[in-house]
């Protein structure tokens, strides 16, 4: 019995959904780590069973369609006019990953220079991040480099995960778009961050990518809260054998008591 | 030594007179003619003496054979001397007959010799003279072929060098054609870029001027905005976004008359966005509880209104975790509670749910509208979630914000 109710049906994960380029992309493997999926089954995953929410920061520069891509995905709405985002925004997205409810906060944030220093407040504890550029944006492609150094300040490089998305592909020719990705994907494999081209107007690729997002967090979540079970089951053997020890030198002690 | 001594000797046989030689003495003048022909070879080689030895041979033999037979006669008539007393005088007649034709003979002979010696002494001269030509010769050919040597030193020099040279012409056009290739590479990259910042500035430029013209009907818009509200406080959204400034502008509501938009600063931002979110999390919440709800009057579950209350705290409960895990703030008392389990389930008493700022910064702005929809709130009534639509949802919030403010 919980608060929450059944996610959408829409919203369910059953597989792990695939990268969009095998270039840069967090890891090929095509199913869930076999661990995850057992501990699912088993259901051991702690409190990513319970309620368990992932921080998703989406940065990059202004107008490159991160409000855009989350409206697209969050509410399936696109508006054609610009409205600047004020500091930042948040929606909520529910899943069900293998069978185990997992929420998505992703963290809409403001690409306007003026509000830079009230955004950025916002990036710390950031499970993903999801660097956003315009595809027929060359300089904005550039900027993505400074918005990860920002974003990573505040996080822990090791354990955060990273999205380089082309954003408006709709907009871009054949020809024009093969050229940006070339360098995008160079930029992403620099990074270290997975490799997506996404159109808002269009709706390509947006759930595709969002449900990567949420299936690749989830299983590092799950994986981190084994790790943790793991290291505490080793805390515990450890005290365990602290005790023994103590016991041995005592009764030696004694021993040697008596024997003088 | 030996030869020098023996040629003395032989000099004393040489001056012989042709009636005193003997087989000896022309022995010893062969010994010696050998050793100065053998000198004479070593000097010149044997074709110089080749020729003259069998002559000089034939001509001790018959020297040879010639005092042979003189001693013979000698000899013959030293015994037949007593015996042929008588016929003395007839015999010493012939004998010096004899005599006069052996000193003949060897006159004859010693011509010969002194002739040979002549011809010898030329032949040694000629061979001295050749052997001075074939030696200047020979100094003439090593000067040549020096010379010739020095040429091709000198050549197969040059040949290094050239070669030395067309190598590292061969590595500059390398490093050459290297970097026209990186330049070509470069061109075509700047050329691409180029063509997509061509392509981009296009594109800005029709952009920039639609927004000009979308800027220009709401500027018109503002004004007339502005016009109709003089006095009153702006409650629509998009004027209140517009307006938001960055920390440098000047801080308080208001700066003057001219404009009636209020300003904000950097810290009322954050406030706001922060209010903001908070009243989001209740919302989502609210809407999940909604939903959860609704399922249960479809799946028609009712529960006791007692049970309902129960559970309703608790969810209250865990509502209070999940926002605090929203908005990333720490939790107070059980905070990261992953053992217990249950703990949702058990009733607590209080029933505080937000733990918001003192004061709202949007109900401030919002004053007008706040005072009059106070007036209409409902009391919350509590238990009774089966009768909900997202009018008492909202009326609900409100409701807490007052309480919490009260």
């Amino acid at each position: 019995m919980s608060v929450l109710p059944p996610v959408r049906r829409d919203r369910i994960v059953g597989e792990l959904p695939q990268c969009f380029k095998k270039e840069a992309s967090l890891h090929l493997r095509t199913s869930f780590h076999p661990k995850v999926v057992s501990a699912c089954q088993e259901q051991r995953t702690g409190t990513v069973g319970r309620f368990k929410i992932s921080k998703i920061i989406v940065v990059g520069d202004l107008s490159v369609g991160k409000t855009c891509l989350i409206n697209r995905f969050c509410k399936n709405t696109f508006d054609m006019n610009y409205k600047a985002t004020i500091g930042v925004d948040f929606e909520m997205e529910r899943f069900e990953v293998l069978g185990v409810p997992f929420s998505l906060q992703l963290w809409d944030t403001a690409g306007q220079e003026r509000f830079k220093c009230i955004a950025s407040t916002y990036y710390r504890g950031a499970q993903a991040i999801i660097i956003t550029f315009d595809v027929n944006n060359v300089v904005s492609l550039e900027h993505t480099r400074q918005w990860l150094q920002d974003a990573l300040k505040e996080n822990d490089p090791s354990s955060v995960q990273l999205f380089l998305v082309g954003a408006q592909k709709d907009l871009s020719s054949p020809s024009q778009y093969a050229l940006i990705e070339k360098d995008a994907l160079k930029v992403a494999r620099e990074m270290g961050a997975e490799y997506w081209a996404i159109s808002s107007l269009t709706g390509e690729n947006v759930k595709e990518f969002f449900f990567r997002v949420a299936s690749l967090t989830f299983e590092s979540s799950v994986l981190a809260e084994l790790e943790k079970r793991r290291a505490r089951n080793i805390g515990d053997v450890v005290r365990i054998n602290n005790n023994d020890n103590n016991l041995y030198l005592t009764t030696k002690k004694r021993k040697s008591k008596c024997c003088q | 030594m030996e030869t020098l001594e023996s040629g003395t000797e032989a000099q004393l046989f040489w001056r012989q007179r042709a009636a005193t030689l003997s087989r000896a003495h022309v022995y010893c003048m062969a010994r010696s003619l050998g050793s100065e022909l053998q000198a004479m070879q070593e000097r010149c080689g044997p074709e110089a003496v080749s020729a003259l030895v069998p002559q000089v041979v034939r001509l001790l033999e018959l020297l040879e054979e010639f005092c042979g037979t003189q001693e013979d006669l000698l000899l013959r008539a030293a015994h037949s001397l007593p015996r042929q007393g008588e016929e003395r005088s007839q015999s010493s007649q012939e004998l010096m007959q004899n005599l006069l034709e052996a000193q003949g003979q060897n006159r004859a002979l010693q011509s010969q010799l002194s002739d040979l010696q002549e011809e010898n002494q030329k032949l040694l001269f000629q061979l001295a003279e050749s052997q001075s030509q074939k030696d200047s010769v020979i100094r003439k050919e090593t000067e040549v072929m020096l010379k010739l040597k020095e040429v091709v030193d000198r050549q197969r020099d040059e040949i290094r060098a050239k070669t030395h040279e067309i190598y590292c012409k061969n590595k500059d056009t390398e490093a050459l054609q290297e970097q026209l290739d990186r330049f070509l590479r470069m061109n075509e990259d700047l050329r691409r870029k180029l063509a997509v910042v061509q392509a981009q500035l296009k594109s800005n430029l029709e952009k920039k001027a639609d927004l000009e013209t979308l800027l220009q009907a709401k500027q018109s818009e503002m004004e007339r905005l502005a016009k109709s509200r003089a006095a009153e406080i702006p409650s629509s959204i998009t004027i209140q976004e517009s307006a938001v400034l960055s920390q440098d502008e000047q801080k308080g509501v208001e700066s003057g008359t001219d404009t009636k938009q209020p300003l904000f600063t950097k810290e009322d931002v954050k406030q706001i966005l922060q209010e903001r979110n908070e009243l989001k999390t209740n919302l989502f919440l609210v809407q999940e509880e909604l939903a959860y709800y609704h399922r249960e009057l479809l799946n028609e579950q009712r529960t006791p209104a007692l049970l309902l209350d129960a559970m309703k705290s608790a969810i209250k409960k865990q509502r209070k975790k999940i926002k605090a895990k929203m908005l990333g703030i720490s939790e107070d008392v059980d905070s990261c509670s992953d053992e217990d389990d249950g703990s949702w389930l058990q009733t607590s008493g209080s029933d505080c749910v937000d733990s918001r700022p003192q004061e709202s910064k949007i109900k401030s702005l919002f004053g007008l509208w706040y005072r009059n929809s106070r007036e209409v709130t409902v009391p919350d009534s509590a238990g009774i979630w089966e009768i909900i639509d997202p009018q008492e949802v909202k009326q609900a919030e409100e409701d807490e914000h007052t309480s919490t403010k009260d």
